[in-house]
């Protein structure tokens, strides 16, 4: 089945999102891996992976995930998941690729993450 | 109308050929009783466990039939996948560290731990030059 991943940039770059739509399996994986590979030319702070049309995981998928989140985390960044169905929910679950809380059951809990998030670089910045 | 109770499925070891296997085997438990998304449990271990294969199992390279068979019996789905890669036993081999933090972790490992926690049963034996892995799952699986 092909994947199809769209990228959006929010925040003025500080945000990076991936939208695959479709199966991340063994025929597939490398079409997200490839996406990630050139937003990591120039990571940003955070990305985020939304699965909301992702119906299938496999171990290849999991994979890209895996590696996306390594190479974040060596840069001071995180990866996000978002919008797991149950069955994909219970893949991430099983693998324990990416910490829990950096797993959000819905746009409006991530929002609420990524606002404090902001506040936090703001009162930082002592701005 | 009745439907058969076993299907057989051929494939060769050639990972494109895991899309047909799993639009044939979804086609064949959907209309036995299972769900969408207990399928997939199904289609991730199999894929698993055959993309294993074709992956590692063939040092000499080729073409290599891989066969499989889906039976429907007292309500689950028992299904046996036949190689003649080099002997492996999935159920044998360790299983990752998923305790281990972030930058430690390695995504070998992934797919074997995948394939045995979505079936109820397997067991493996090596009989005439052939891997055979059989997977049992209930059609409708118990709480988990």
């Amino acid at each position: 089945m092909p994947l199809k991943v769209k990228v959006e940039t929010r925040a003025g770059g500080a945000y990076v999102i991936f939208h695959p739509e479709g199966s991340i399996d063994a025929n597939t994986y490398t079409i997200l891996g490839v996406e990630v590979d050139v937003v990591m030319k120039t990571p940003p702070n955070l990305i985020i992976f939304d699965l909301a049309d992702v119906h299938y995981v496999s171990s290849a998928g999991v994979g890209v995930v895996l590696n996306a989140e390594k190479q974040m985390k060596s840069k001071g960044g995180k990866a996000l998941l978002v919008n797991l169905k149950p069955q994909i929910q219970r893949v991430f679950d099983i693998v324990k690729a990416i910490p829990p809380g950096q797993i959000f059951q819905s746009v409006k809990e991530l929002d609420t993450y990524l606002a404090e998030m902001q506040r936090q670089v703001r009162e930082g910045s002592g701005g | 109308m009745r439907h058969r109770k076993a299907r057989d499925f051929l494939l060769l070891n050639r990972l494109p050929d895991l899309d047909a296997l799993a639009d044939g085997l979804r086609d064949f438990c959907l209309r036995r009783g299972m769900t969408d998304e207990d399928f997939c449990d199904v289609r991730l271990a199999v894929e698993e466990a055959v993309s294993n294969t074709i992956r590692h199992g063939y040092a000499q390279g080729g073409l290599h039939p891989i066969r499989l068979r889906a039976v429907i019996k007292r309500g689950k789905l028992r299904l046996t996948i036949e190689d003649d890669a080099r002997a492996f036993d999935p159920l044998a081999a360790p299983l990752p560290d998923t305790s281990l933090p972030v930058e430690e972790k390695r995504p070998g490992g992934l797919g074997i731990l995948l394939l045995r926690s979505m079936v109820d049963r397997a067991e493996y034996r090596r009989r005439g030059g052939k891997n055979v892995l059989r997977l049992v799952r209930s059609l409708r699986p118990v709480s988990r």
